[in-house]
């Protein structure tokens, strides 16, 4: 049994040790502003994006607005907090020329999603998803959008959007998530450099997943992503985002924000698979996540689902929420949060429930090793006016060593009778007796774990589209390999 | 605005401070009293509890020596009555081995006062304060029962209790708040209590202190190894109702159970906050609270499981149940955990709802009433925690209360 315990221990520390597999960085050459924060800064990106004044005013507000707000200090995670003036807040790739086609990508940036097996061509012959991909805040490539077009369908960079549909954008934008919602909502206000925007008509199906990949490439750079999805009445729309970012030593701060709107009848599934640089083994670097992510199901029978892998970032801090307006309208949210190292994070979901018959369903499964935090913590609020609403959550955490913590923070308000509102939270380790059982089939530990720590997360990965499940179970191998989970 | 709340404060301050010179760690809390803001909303610990009528209210010392009737729940047990905040003799007999004595000062307080407002204020400001020990292996038949007895209205009462139990021995105790139609009177009670070694103690609350009085309690527990520890608390009256529950489990091998049942209407405020902070291993923590709000009532249930780094093998578990039965009853459920080892089991769990409506139409099928069966289930739903109490005199009170209140 003290061999077993060793060989076990011995694992960990490989699993703790493994490197970050996606760290390097791209050379090409970027049009930056200079450093810090002011209204001239934001001038300057609006100049630069050749923004309408109505957009210029809008992020002027929100400065003015950002400038009365502090940062939060009530998540359960420790960081030194960065600092703004310090930041580089607009970056992009030299725009060459207008790109059609991919042979028109820089060659440099085709290699780099080669690197990270995202190759463009690829997933253009063989998967039939169309990716709108974000380097350094400005969007290069859009594919698929032909397609897209027929169906009366937009998806397209956020700044595009601002060009060519400024009704629908003035319309939506800050709808769901005030500019003075929070200091990083603010802050993503008045500086955001582009984003993804997408809109599906009426009783219209998206014939295929979209997705972004973001990718923060540029030393010293904050990125500022702002996403906004309409779904029209009746339509429904499977919303993929992935990241990969490449190594630093110093933090870098992304503050994104992410808006939902859907209509009555219409639903949109938003997936995230986010393995961003989590900093090195002794703490140092990484990315700095801080995301305000929040959909509103405004019209009745409609139905927003998140759903997302974090196994990246030195210090996350996203609570993907859902304001379920509209009469039985549904809120899903499905996480697996994986920290190790020095990696703390505070992650959870908002359920706040306006309309009759209401439902949502929180299930959440933090996995924590090595020396970090992982915090779940959720909002469920039934208000006076949401008759029949009724929620599920389950959180359960697993912890792997003796020097992580898992913790549980979840705050229950009812005010309506008629409500059915259960919560129920586990915090154990793996127990030796799955292991031992394991064992005795012929499987090792290392596998086991690995085993076990997949059927943990199932429930959340099955609600993965085909493509990110596979995905996120590589991710999840990459952490366990060699290693237990 | 800032300056303004400092005022408040101020004036609230000034209605408590003694002439007399402080001694022993009352002079660190008057101090810390300085520093520490009048709690609002806007803190975590007081999010769901609005303090402010408490801060804008005057309040005045009264020593009153008048006879109060005084319910008795263990006919058998002692009594100390506590009232307007000042102890007076005991009334009758004391088991062997018990050693009452009034506190002067303060020393060694397991209350942490440095951070928190009211626990400052009575560690500073404390009316009347008793030591009670009881002494190595003496093991308690009866119960001693304090009671919290209101004789005037608009005071404040501040008293102080710290119950000692020494190695291998058994006690039990009662605090019975009660009240005769006085009302605006404020409780700031500090309890601090000490386990020993292989001890065990057992707590009963029964909180009905009226419906225009305003009671924080604050309870801090020190657990030492093979320790066994519960408490029952029983919210039935008070406009604002406050249980700071704290117990430190500082020894292996230890028992914690916190049971509570709080019976909430009108427009009664009941705030139940529990830290259980397991800082040595191989230790069981159990936790049940069961609420029925109705009417314009709020409740507000905050339970922490902290474990330490190290403290290995813990099993704590922790569950809060809630029937609202009107349409502007409100609950407010915060279940925490924060977990620093990994060989543990620990859960919680939170439920809201209604009457389970099948089992009620099962009843409806046999011929009962809607109300009779409404009472029956609600009966069910409370007794299962009222089952635990092992104080037979304390179980059947509750157990009588709680039928009156819903009788069938």
């Amino acid at each position: 049994m003290p061999d077993k315990l060793a060989q076990q221990d011995l694992a960990l520390d490989e699993y703790i040790n493994s490197e970050y597999k996606y760290g390097f960085t791209t050379d090409i050459e970027s049009d930056n502003a200079p450093k810090g924060l002011n209204a001239e800064i934001i001038r300057f990106i609006s100049k630069k994006k050749d923004e309408p004044e109505w957009l210029l005013k809008f992020r002027l507000d929100a400065f003015e607005k950002f400038q009365t707000l502090t940062e939060p200090e009530w998540g359960h995670v420790k960081y030194p907090k960065p600092n703004l003036q310090d930041l580089i807040f607009y970056a992009a790739p030299k725009p060459k020329k207008k790109l059609d086609s991919l042979d028109e990508v820089d060659p440099e940036l085709l290699e780099t999603f080669k690197k990270l097996g995202i190759s463009i061509d690829e997933q253009k012959r063989l998967s039939n998803v169309a990716v709108d991909i974000v380097m350094d805040s400005v969007s290069v490539a859009t594919t698929f959008k032909e397609t897209l077009a027929e169906k009366g369908i937009i998806f397209c960079s956020f700044s595009e959007a601002v060009k060519n549909h400024p009704d629908l954008v003035q319309e939506y934008m800050a709808s769901v998530v005030p500019v003075n919602d929070n200091y990083y909502a603010a802050l993503n206000s008045a500086v955001f450099t582009d984003g993804s925007f997408c809109y599906i008509p009426k009783g219209t199906r998206c014939p295929m997943e979209l997705s972004t990949y973001f990718r923060i490439n540029e030393a010293n750079t904050g990125q500022f992503e702002r996403t906004l999805i309409i779904a029209d009445e009746d339509s429904y729309v499977s919303y993929l985002e992935g990241c990969t970012a490449p190594m630093r030593d110093e933090n870098q701060l992304h503050a994104a924000v992410v808006e939902i709107v859907t209509h009555k009848g219409a639903e949109v599934k938003y997936s995230t698979v986010q393995n961003w640089y989590p900093g090195n083994a002794e703490g140092v670097g990484g990315i700095y996540n801080f995301v305000t992510k929040r959909g509103l199901c405004e019209g009745d029978h409609s139905k927003i689902a998140w759903t997302q892998v974090e196994t990246g970032s030195a210090v996350t801090w996203k609570y993907p929420s859902c304001i379920l307006k509209g009469d039985y309208s549904v809120g899903e949210f499905y996480s697996v949060a994986v920290t190790n190292n020095y990696q703390q994070a505070d992650t959870g979901t908002k359920m706040i429930h306006i309309g009759k018959n209401t439902k949502s369903t929180i299930i959440s499964k933090g996995i924590s090793a090595g020396k970090s935090s992982n915090s779940y913590r959720g909002l469920v609020k039934i208000n006076k006016s949401a008759i029949n609403a009724r929620n599920f959550s389950q959180c359960d955490s697993l912890l792997l060593g003796d020097t992580c913590g898992a913790h549980t923070f979840p705050y229950i308000e009812t005010s309506n009778k008629t409500a059915k509102v259960e919560h129920e939270a586990t915090t154990s380790k793996i127990g030796e007796d799955q292991i031992f059982y394991c064992n005795q089939r012929g499987i090792n530990t290392e596998k086991a774990i690995g085993l076990i720590v997949n059927g943990y997360c199932k429930d959340v990965l099955n609600q993965l589209p085909m493509e990110f499940a596979v995905e996120a179970q590589k991710l999840l191998d990459i952490s366990l390999e060699g290693s237990v989970g | 605005m800032s300056v303004v709340v400092k005022d408040k404060k101020e004036l609230f301050l000034e209605q408590f401070r003694v002439s007399e010179g402080l001694s022993g760690e009352s002079i660190a809390a008057q101090i810390a009293l300085q520093n520490l803001a009048f709690p609002s909303t806007r803190d975590e610990y007081w999010k769901y509890t609005r303090l402010t009528k408490i801060q804008n209210s005057s309040f005045s010392i009264e020593e009153s020596n008048d006879d109060v009737k005084v319910l008795s729940i263990d006919e058998k047990g002692a009594h100390i009555n506590c009232v307007n905040g000042f102890f007076g003799d005991l009334i009758g007999k004391l088991p062997e081995g018990i050693e009452i004595s009034p506190i002067e000062e303060v020393r060694n307080s397991l209350v942490e006062y440095q951070h928190e407002f009211f626990a400052a204020l009575n560690t500073a400001y404390f009316t009347s304060g008793i030591r009670i020990k009881v002494a190595e292996g003496v093991v308690m038949d009866n119960s001693i029962q304090l009671n919290f007895v209101n004789a005037s209205s608009g005071i404040q009462a501040q008293p102080r209790i710290k119950i000692e139990v020494a190695k291998s021995a058994s006690a039990q105790f009662i605090f019975n708040f009660q009240n005769e139609g006085n009302e605006n009177n404020f409780w700031n009670v500090v309890s601090e209590m000490k386990v020993a070694k292989n001890a065990e103690l057992n707590v009963h609350q029964l909180q009905q202190g009226g419906d225009e009085n305003y009671l924080i309690n604050t309870i801090a527990v020190q657990q030492k190894r093979d320790s066994r520890f519960a408490i029952h608390t029983i919210c039935l009256e008070g406009k604002i109702l406050r249980n700071n529950l704290n117990i430190a489990v500082e020894g292996q091998n230890c028992e914690t159970k916190l049971n509570g049942v709080y019976l909430a209407s009108g427009k009664q405020h009941f705030d139940n906050h529990t830290y259980v902070d397991h800082i040595a291993p191989n230790c069981n923590s159990s936790e049940n609270y069961k609420g029925i709000i109705d009417d314009k009532a709020t409740a507000v249930f905050n339970g922490k499981v902290m474990v330490q780094p190290d403290a290995q093998k813990i099993n704590a578990f922790q569950s809060n149940q809630n029937i609202l039965l009107s349409d502007d009853a409100t609950i407010n459920s915060k279940p925490e955990l924060e977990i620093y080892a990994d060989d543990v089991l620990c859960s919680h769990g939170s439920t809201t709802g209604q009457l389970d409506e099948e089992a009620l139409f099962y009843l409806k099928t046999r011929g009962v009433s809607e109300i009779s069966a409404k009472k029956m289930l609600i009966r069910a739903f409370v007794f299962d925690v009222l089952d635990e109490i092992k104080l037979d005199s304390f179980r059947t009170h509750v157990e009588e209360l709680v039928d009156e209140n819903f009788k069938v």
